[in-house]
């Protein structure tokens, strides 16, 4: 029996009003628990793809009865009726944090999400809670959100995301504008998160650490799909479409394999022969990152 | 919910409608009033004043606030003389003058005795249309956005002006900088409602205060 995609994109295309095609043709399937890069060069329309996944484009989504769907996420498939049942199982993080973070603290973000699910105030307060652990901000609830760090915001999003127990996290551009530390800290959040994850991003070396499998897109094409290291190590491939072979590590010598929750420090430079095992820097991290960020079961406590 | 809570919250709901029902009666004051009322002006406008004195307001941050309103109202009604004649707009500028600035001292000390959030928390309970709540929220939200963005974009063209400064050229550039910041906060616009609809908004504003610790543990929905 083959297991169901958690997300399933067949034929795809998509042109904005008096625009080129953004997308044409996409089709290919992410299974549940990996983690898949979408790479490329700018305005290749992998923040268009992302914005799919979610329903926000195109404005009108097909009927239950056309046969247009081309997106299904699970046992759902992306049409007007499903469409608030498709983005409770995907969080999506938008490329600038400004854009989503909308409200005037840091713990009333979060908690935008569960309260458009219906929970109680003694669940969202949970959720809001255990969301902001998750990401370090515990402290900063009380915190205006425009007085925040570039990472600070992002990890804010992030935890709006996390406190709507997502399946799957759809994140466009999750390390851009961060310093190494901020990278890291958002790499080990996606790292410990035990659903999907499909990101966009132009950061190959994090690629490298975090994800399973790699799409190229350009121009809107669907170039290559496949194994992380075989994508990062192909350097015609890679040149061709505007991206260059990561700089600070050998491709082949990639660890594809997720790591795993129990140890989360991140290999450098492995060029240089050692092992040099950095520790995540943030004092604010939660002290186990054994826990892995995943959505409970139904029925589990929050 | 334990009773405490209760009653605090009670409390504080009771204590924000009081301020403002305090700052509005003194904004109908002022506008029911006209520039030969000016005793009954003068004494809105100490009252105002007072209630910011006591609310602990810095005196420079008040000068400083003054000192941007000022020149709008000044602007405003001095239009009126020039629009109706000498000799009968005088009175009404002056009218539409105090009204103005005792309504934005009353404005002023509102925001400074009540935080943002617990005001629209108070419209929500007193059944204001959600629609009006989450304009207003996201306004206060997005002119600290706008204004960061208003100073990046000041501070890039000041680094290509190379220190010549020309009154001309500013006002021009200003006006740039007002079409600019008009196009991308409709871009912004677009792109916060995404995000809000990629997060379950339906357009209902649902307002949520955290829970105390003494509360019943959550339970999740089988």
């Amino acid at each position: 029996m083959t297991v169901a995609a958690l997300i399933d994109v067949r034929r795809l295309g998509f042109r904005y009003t008096d625009g080129p095609p953004a997308l044409t043709d996409i089709t290919f399937r992410v299974e549940p628990g990996e983690t898949v890069a979408i790479l490329g060069p700018s305005g290749a329309g992998k923040s268009t793809l992302l914005l799919h996944i979610n329903g926000l484009l195109p404005s009108r989504l097909p009927t239950e009865h056309s046969d247009e769907a081309t997106i299904t996420v699970g046992d759902l498939p992306l049409t007007s009726a499903n469409l608030n049942a498709v983005r409770e199982k995907v969080g999506l993080l938008f490329q600038n944090p400004d854009d989503q973070l909308f409200c005037p603290t840091v713990a009333r973000d979060v908690a935008f999400g569960p309260l458009n699910l219906g929970l109680s105030p003694e669940m969202v307060t949970a959720r809001v809670e255990r969301a902001l652990a998750e990401v370090g901000l515990e402290s900063f609830a009380d915190r205006d959100t425009m007085r925040l760090s570039m990472g600070e915001r992002k990890r804010a999003c992030l935890a709006g995301l996390l406190a709507c127990h997502p399946d799957c996290l759809v994140l466009d551009e999750p390390f851009s504008n961060l310093d190494p530390r901020g990278r890291q800290q958002i790499a080990s959040i996606v790292r410990r998160f035990s659903g999907t994850t499909l990101l966009a991003t132009h950061d190959l070396d994090l690629v490298g650490d975090l994800c399973d499998r790699v799409l190229v897109l350009d121009s809107g094409i669907l170039c290559a799909d496949g194994e992380t290291r075989t994508i990062l190590s192909n350097q015609s491939l890679m040149e061709k479409h505007g991206l260059s072979v990561p700089t600070c590590r050998d491709p082949a010598t990639m660890n594809t394999e997720k790591p795993s929750a129990s140890s989360p420090n991140v290999t450098y430079n492995s060029d240089s022969g050692s092992e040099d095992r950095l520790p995540i820097l943030d004092h604010n991290l939660p002290d186990d990152p054994a826990v892995p960020l995943s959505r409970p079961p139904d029925g589990a406590p929050a | 919910m334990t009773d405490n809570a209760r009653y605090t919250q009670t409390r504080t709901f009771h204590g924000s409608v009081a301020k403002l029902a305090a700052s509005l009666a003194i904004v109908l004051a002022a506008c029911s009033l006209s520039w030969e009322d000016w005793p009954a002006t003068g004494a809105l406008l100490a009252l105002a004043l007072a209630g910011l004195a006591v609310s602990g307001m810095p005196l420079a941050e008040l000068a400083r606030r003054l000192a941007l309103f000022s020149p709008v109202v000044a602007l405003l009604a001095l239009s009126i003389p020039l629009s109706q004649g000498f000799s009968s707009g005088w009175s009404l500028a002056a009218t539409v003058a105090s009204r103005a600035t005792v309504s934005f001292l009353a404005g002023l000390w509102l925001i400074h005795v009540l935080p943002f959030d617990e005001m629209l928390l108070t419209l929500k309970r007193l059944r204001i249309p959600d629609v009006c709540i989450s304009t207003l929220s996201f306004m206060h939200r997005n002119i600290f956005v706008l204004w960061e963005e208003t100073r990046r974009i000041r501070t890039a063209r000041k680094a290509r002006r190379f220190g010549r400064t020309d009154r001309l050229d500013e006002w021009r550039a200003a006006i740039g900088l007002i079409a600019t910041l008009v196009i991308r906060s409709l871009d912004r616009g677009d792109r916060i409602h995404r995000a809000m609809l990629a997060r379950g908004w339906d357009g209902h504003f649902r307002h949520w205060q955290k829970v105390p610790a003494s509360d019943p543990g959550p339970v999740e929905p089988s």
